[in-house]
């Protein structure tokens, strides 16, 4: 038996984390108001206050409540006029819905890779991938923290393609000090269970085009325009007053709740700067607010005396830290090669690994997440300083896991 | 609700999306029932589980839900256009025979106050070409067993009330998996691990906890209303408006007199909710827009004659009872 919990010993993180979603006497109060109210549908007075009130968040002139953070980017895609042979760019390292919401409306998935710094869209790699076909880009603002919104920006004007931003985990994030909801043309937000301000399901597009804000409108009200023609696609991914209710009471909550997941971020990365073999994400001050949806740091194997970062994480689970290691790129995925995705988009996505050096490093050696079905930035910093011994214990007794 | 807020689930698949789909399918006599956050998602969902998408085609009626020919154009798929049986107001079985081509891969019948049409027929047909049989019925909630599946709109008032979700329901095994995929980022119905991704390039369509709450006891509480409505059209019958059919919350009318449209502003006047409900589909501007065209890989669709879908859209009014 040794010390370590993987071998037998006592864990050392018994915390309690906080426990997501957070409910109270104000979320009960709103779901009798929808049920006195008796319209439960869409388009009602919760999601115009919602649209209102997370617009503003997000500095941003006008906002869409819609049905979830996926429907959103094929909506947003849509609104763009995005399909069958155009391109869209995307990073290997994100969740499964950036690379479905492309194939659904037909146009071709095109991986870029991520740096390794900041775990965000590469812009040099993005050049590269950029072709006549290329329409947009979509870079995922991944545990909350914006990408280079700069470079990415002016890339893309200058191109003339589309920034779509997936905000999906980003809500509250800002850039230089405004809403993360105000860049681009467009930005795409999930509020599904696990997210930082949620109702369930749920999500939201942001955008300051008054036309794919009247394009967005028309879909979603199946494709009538102002003299109820069927002119547009149309889309029933409509959100309903419960979900938007939830989401009112929530929102009243939530500032407080991103400073508290600011200062333990904080906490963290202050903890983690002092070890050599992991680290937090490089500090950029144009990031003025970082969501922090969970917490991304990079293990450095070369400095664990030849322990591969999943068995370190691996014995940090067993002390009772919830760190997982993060995506598997979605090109390894058999998505990427099905025949449906062949069909649907009339052609096949190219993968060349060579092409996402950083992606690859990441996945096999290096990404790592603090990440639960609890939200581990809300628990009391005594928790958080836990994480960090644990980081230690581990570390001191290497050896025992060679 | 109360218990959801504080159970911590709110959506996700979670305890009560799963009683939700056990409840719609014995309600519909079926072996699956799937809930969903739209109907419109229902119809995707089932279409993208059917492999119906690019270069596909799936026939319609023009005199139609709209969710039929959107939900076919949003994945990919080209609408063609059929005309209805006026005299019963159902899809006619003629004009589907005539729209069949190679690329035809399921027809879409709706429920018109009560009635899908001739099923038996037209599920030989889809049988002997191999296409699939998929049913709307709406807000209606009307029982068959001959379709494929089954997709119903289960948010309205009329309907289980639960505000804005959808279902779709099947006896086979594959097509409820499939569906269930693609509703839910690829993941099988058993699957344990949600970062995993499956092989279907799965969506999310799920339905909220808030939703799938209301399902039982609404199903409980349900029960057609056709007897009342029967007895409230009997009162608005005249010598130009005659009931062809009532069914739950409203009543088919043939309305003949010289102006349809007119006729409906009297009656809203008196306060009676009353609509035409559909439009000539095939002469909409979206079927001919460059994003139709492109998404469809088509010519868009053309004008051609449907002497029934005509004649309903100068006669047929739906009279609601709520
Ligand atoms: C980066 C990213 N994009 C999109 C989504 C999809 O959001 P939703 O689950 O609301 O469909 C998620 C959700 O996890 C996400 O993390």
């Amino acid at each position: 038996m040794g010390v370590l919990a993987i071998n037998g010993g006592e864990p050392l993180c018994r915390a309690s984390f906080f426990k997501w979603p957070y409910a109270d006497e104000s979320d009960a109060k709103v779901l009798e108001e929808v049920a006195k109210n008796g319209y439960y549908g869409s388009f009602g007075i919760q999601s115009k206050t919602f649209s209102e009130r997370f617009a503003a968040l997000n500095d941003a002139k006008y906002c869409i409540p819609v049905s979830n953070g996926t429907q959103s980017l094929e909506l947003i895609m849509r609104g763009l006029g995005i399909g069958v042979g155009d391109e869209v760019i995307i990073q290997g390292y994100t969740f499964i819905a950036t690379l479905s919401s492309i194939i659904y409306v037909g146009a071709t998935p095109v991986f870029c890779d991520i740096d390794l710094d900041t775990y965000s869209m590469s812009v040099e790699s993005v050049k590269k991938k950029i072709t006549p076909r290329t329409k947009a880009i979509i870079p995922v603002y991944v545990s909350g923290r914006p990408a280079d919104l700069d470079a990415l920006i002016e890339l893309a004007d200058e191109m003339g393609i589309y920034l779509i931003g997936d905000a999906a985990q980003a809500v509250g994030a800002e850039w230089r000090g405004r809403g993360i909801g105000s860049y681009g043309i467009v930005a795409s937000f999930s509020f599904q269970n696990t997210k930082n301000l949620t109702c369930g399901e749920g999500g939201a597009i942001t955008t300051n085009s008054d036309e794919l804000y009247d394009n967005i409108m028309n879909m979603l009200n199946m494709g009538k325009d102002k003299d109820g023609k069927y002119s547009f696609l149309g889309v029933d991914y409509n959100i309903s007053e419960w979900q938007a209710g939830i989401l009112n009471t929530q929102l009243d909550k939530f500032p407080e709740q991103l400073e508290k997941r600011n200062e333990n971020a904080k906490l963290l990365d202050e903890y983690l700067s002092e070890f050599d073999f992991v680290s937090p994400l490089k500090e950029d001050p144009r990031i003025t607010k970082n969501a922090y949806h969970f917490y991304t740091f990079r293990v450095h194997e070369d400095k664990l005396m030849g322990v591969a970062r999943d068995r370190f994480l691996n014995a940090l689970s067993y002390e009772g830290v919830p760190v997982v290691m993060g995506y598997t790129p979605l090109y390894h995925t058999n998505v990427v090669k099905s025949e449906y995705t062949k069909k649907q988009i009339q052609g096949k996505i190219e993968v060349d690994l060579k092409d996402y050096p950083n992606t690859e490093y990441a996945y096999k050696h290096e990404s790592a997440w603090i990440y639960s079905s609890d939200h581990i930035l809300l628990s009391e910093p005594s928790d958080i300083k836990l994480i960090a011994d644990s980081f230690k214990k581990v570390y001191d007794n290497i050896e025992e896991l060679l | 609700m109360r218990d959801v807020l504080f159970s911590g689930r709110w959506g996700t698949i979670s305890p009560k999306s799963v009683e939700a789909q056990a409840a719609i399918a014995d309600f519909m006599y079926r072996k699956h029932g799937l809930c969903l956050n739209s109907a419109y998602a229902a119809l995707e969902a089932l279409l993208r589980s059917l492999d119906i998408g690019y270069g596909d085609e799936v026939i319609v009626a023009s005199y139609s839900n709209a969710v039929d020919s959107m939900t076919v154009s949003c994945v990919g798929a080209k609408p063609v256009f059929c005309d209805i049986d006026y005299d019963r107001c159902t899809i006619s079985v003629e004009s589907v025979k005539e729209s069949i081509t190679e690329k035809t891969k399921a027809v879409i019948v709706d429920s018109y106050a009560g009635d899908c049409g001739d099923l038996d027929t037209l599920s030989k047909l889809c049988k002997e070409n191999h296409m699939y049989l998929i049913e709307n019925v709406g807000d209606e909630l009307v029982k068959n067993k001959q379709a494929t599946a089954t997709v119903m709109d289960i948010g309205k008032k009329n309907s289980l009330n639960t505000g804005l979700a959808g279902a779709l329901v099947t006896d086979i095994d594959d097509i409820y998996n499939a569906s269930y995929a693609y509703h839910n980022c690829g993941r099988s119905p058993v699957a344990t691990d949600n970062l995993k991704v499956q092989d279907f390039v799965g969506g999310n369509m799920r339905i909220a906890e808030w939703q799938s709450s209301l399902v039982v006891p609404n199903i409980e509480k349900f029960e057609y209303k056709t007897e009342e409505s029967k007895r409230l059209a009997k009162e608005l019958v005249n010598e130009s408006f005659k009931v062809l059919r009532v069914f739950h919350d409203r009543a088919l009318f043939v309305y003949n007199g010289s102006n349809i449209d007119e006729y409906v502003i009297l009656l809203n006047k008196k306060g009676i909710k009353a609509d035409k409900r559909f439009a000539a589909m095939h002469k909409e501007p979206f079927f001919k827009s460059d994003y139709f065209k492109k998404q469809s890989g088509s010519e868009g669709i053309e004008d051609i004659d449907l002497p029934g879908v005509e004649k309903a859209l100068s006669s047929f009014l739906w009279v609601y009872f709520d």
